[in-house]
């Protein structure tokens, strides 16, 4: 007899994967149900999400400084707010205060007294949001107004002093309305992107919540494929597939691919569902698809060393449900970080999915393909190399004679 | 080669297998030609499934060898009809599919893979199941295919591990037919059971393995000559009594005594003087006894005397 080559038995293998993945329920379900049911949630919720952060805001400029004015001047003339929002002006806090408390706003933007004086001596200087508890999304974006222009603030402190800095330091006479003619002319050395709630002609939220929801059903689906090997271990096929004469390494190879290929297709599903039902989109579709690959790629490294270092299905069931799980909080899948206290966004880099959601919210703003998904990418290959390499060398062992 | 090896499709050489600080097998050799039926027979934990995988290459030994038609075991990978003890099918596909599958793996494509499938559904009698779902066969259908699945590579050496595990005496018998029809054919087997009857039916020559060591050889027939002239006395017993087992042993017509599931097995030289030591015996110590049965000597007394232990334990 003929023996099959390696590449035919991959194929072999792979195919076989998918053919009986596909009769069994369980792993449909999870594979092609969950992301839809998930997307459809996502995508309902955001609805009234966005729909609940609508109405009116307040600004209340305690400062009355050049700074304080034209921070207020300046959200009342952005764009895509006048699009979402009304903004109107109030005089105190406390007015302020009361009218979120009795739900004539639905949150207000407070300038401190003194901040221009603080800014203008280069110091930290702090937005306050007066917000209501039974209005938590308007006190969301509240939040990310302010924490946008504070942004821009950081940015003109910056500019201004690389002016100066250009002038060794010295003024050399120059007056205020010079100065802003300097700093207008000095280009911001950082970008400050903010992946606020608000851009994107309104479905902003989906962009956000889609690839949230896409990872979470990675999660379930990727662990369906890699703790398959754990299955056909126990069952007797893997050592009848070793007596076959099929190498260990075409066998976890052919492993992995199933486990990887399930899993775009679920991550895929999730994000055309959002798409198609909110609207949303994240720009260059190759973008998508290798921000998408690179995610899987670094999930299916991990589920596969979870089930691998693990050994039984069903501890490699629970510790994969829990391990998912704290990536899932940790890296940002269920608030977003943008609105997150700035532990938690140091915290999300330290994980796979808080890398791809920052790809993610990065891809469709305009910012060069390259440059938006970059980082992500080579984040989540460190991912995929550090819990893939144990993950190979311990399924290995379940698998050699 | 030595001359007793000469012509074997299978030669296990002082084969050795550790798990930690276990022995499991401990220098196992044994060789088999084409056409015989080869047994091994051991209880649970004697290294039998251990000794099966390391013949297919689904373990290295620690030491010692295998050949299969001349060729290391890793090599011949492929090329061994293996049937593990597990049902190792994937119940969410056909019989057809099931054996696709395996085929592929083994080079068989197209036209080859399609009549070399036929062909194994012919031999365990599965032709009219072939495209029903594996999940709805019952134990003894699916205990019949994963033996087509060990005879797609068309091998000259069928291994099976205890293949009639769990199956009722008519699904059983099927299989042992379908093996005897193999074995005519010149398929060597090599084949590992808990049932003594089945052994003794289907195999042409046994090995007893006992804690990963061959402790005796040969046919049913030269075994069961070689286990000595005494007869055997089961004495059934309401309780057991480490006394009375104390004082069997003490008995001069006595040979041996082994206490299995409420029930003693001796070894006697003399019947009469035996039993009747026996009962005054269970009388003086209050044991009562239910039943007596004097065998002649047979393969699962050969068994018992050399391990024992029953072939259950």
């Amino acid at each position: 007899m003929v023996r099959a080559s390696p590449p035919a038995q991959l194929v072999a293998l792979v195919g076989n994967d998918v053919r009986h993945r596909f009769r069994d329920r369980p792993t449909l379900v999870a594979a092609a149900l969950a992301p839809i049911v998930l997307a459809l949630i996502a995508s309902f919720s955001l609805s009234r999400l966005t729909r609940s952060f609508e109405g009116t805001y307040a600004i209340v400029d305690l400062d009355g400084g050049v700074v304080g004015e034209q921070l207020a001047a300046g959200i009342e003339g952005d764009a895509r707010l006048a699009d979402a929002i009304d903004l109107e002006r109030i005089d105190t806090e406390a007015e302020a205060r009361e009218a979120v408390d009795d739900g004539r706003i639905a949150a207000a933007l407070v300038i401190p007294a003194g901040f221009s004086g603080t800014i203008l001596q280069g110091q930290p200087a702090a937005i306050t949001v007066v917000e209501s508890p039974r209005h938590a999304p308007a006190a969301v974006v509240a939040g990310a107004i302010a924490e946008g222009a504070m942004a821009s603030i950081r940015s003109d402190q910056l500019a201004v002093s690389t002016a100066l800095n250009v002038e060794g330091g010295d003024l050399g006479g120059l007056g205020v309305g010079d100065l802003a003619v300097r700093v207008a002319e000095v280009a911001a050395p950082i970008a400050v992107v903010d992946v606020d709630l608000l851009d994107a002609g309104g479905a902003g939220p989906a962009r956000f919540y889609g690839p949230s929801m896409a990872i979470v059903a990675l999660l379930v689906v990727v662990q369906l494929g890699a703790r398959s090997l754990l299955e056909e271990r126990r069952t007797g096929v893997v050592a009848r597939e070793v007596a076959a004469g099929v190498r260990p390494s075409v066998l976890l190879g052919a492993k992995a691919l199933f486990a990887g290929g399930l899993g775009l297709a679920s991550v895929l599903l999730t994000l055309a569902t959002v798409a198609l039902a909110s609207g949303a989109s994240w720009g260059s579709p190759v973008g998508v698809l290798v921000l998408s690959t690179a995610t899987v790629a670094a999930f299916t490294a991990v589920a596969t060393l979870i089930t691998a270092a693990v050994r039984v299905e069903e501890s490699a069931s629970s510790i994969g449900l829990v391990v998912g799980l704290l990536l899932a909080l940790v890296g940002g899948n269920f608030v977003p970080l943008t609105q997150a206290p700035g532990f938690l966004r140091s915290l999300s880099l330290a994980t796979p999915n808080g890398w791809a959601l920052r790809g993610f919210g990065q891809l469709g703003t305009g910012t060069p393909l390259l440059e938006a998904v970059g980082p992500s990418l080579l984040a989540l290959l460190a991912f995929t190399v550090v819990a893939g390499l144990p993950a190979w060398a311990l399924s290995r062992r379940l698998v050699t004679p | 080669m030595s001359d007793s090896t000469a012509g074997a499709v299978l030669v296990c050489d002082r084969l050795t297998k550790r798990y930690g600080d276990r022995l499991a097998v401990d220098g196992l050799s044994f060789a088999i030609r084409p056409g015989e039926r080869y047994g091994l027979l051991g209880p649970n934990g004697a290294g039998k499934t251990t000794t099966i995988s390391m013949v297919c290459g689904v373990l290295r030994p620690d030491d010692g060898t295998v050949l299969v038609d001349g060729q290391p075991a890793a090599e011949a990978r492929g090329t061994i009809g293996y049937v593990p003890q597990d049902v190792a099918v994937f119940p969410d596909l056909t019989a057809r599919e099931n054996l696709a599958f395996f085929g592929r793996l083994l080079g068989l494509r197209g036209t080859a893979l399609r009549r070399r499938t036929d062909e194994v559904l012919e031999t365990v009698e599965l032709a009219d199941r072939a495209t029903d779902f594996v999940v709805k066969f019952s134990g003894g259908l699916q205990r019949r295919l994963n033996i087509a699945i060990g005879l797609l590579a068309q091998p000259r050496l069928l291994v099976l591990d205890e293949p009639t595990v769990g199956l009722d005496p008519q699904a059983r018998n099927g299989i042992l037919e379908a093996i005897e029809r193999l074995a005519a054919e010149g398929v060597a087997t090599l084949y590992t059971t808990h049932h003594i009857d089945e052994a003794a039916r289907l195999c042409t020559r046994l090995g007893i393995v006992d804690h990963g060591r061959l402790i005796a050889e040969g046919s049913p027939a030269e075994l069961v000559a070689g286990g000595g002239s005494g007869q055997r006395l089961r004495v059934a017993v309401g309780h057991h009594s480490d006394a009375l087992v104390d004082g069997c042993r003490a008995l001069p017509a006595v040979v041996d005594v082994v206490a299995v599931d409420g029930h003693l097995d001796l070894t006697v030289d003399e019947a009469p003087a035996a039993t009747a030591g026996v009962l005054a015996l269970a009388e003086r110590l209050g044991v009562p006894v239910t039943d007596l049965e004097l065998r002649r000597p047979d393969l699962e007394t050969v068994f018992l005397g050399l391990t024992g232990r029953a072939l259950r334990d």
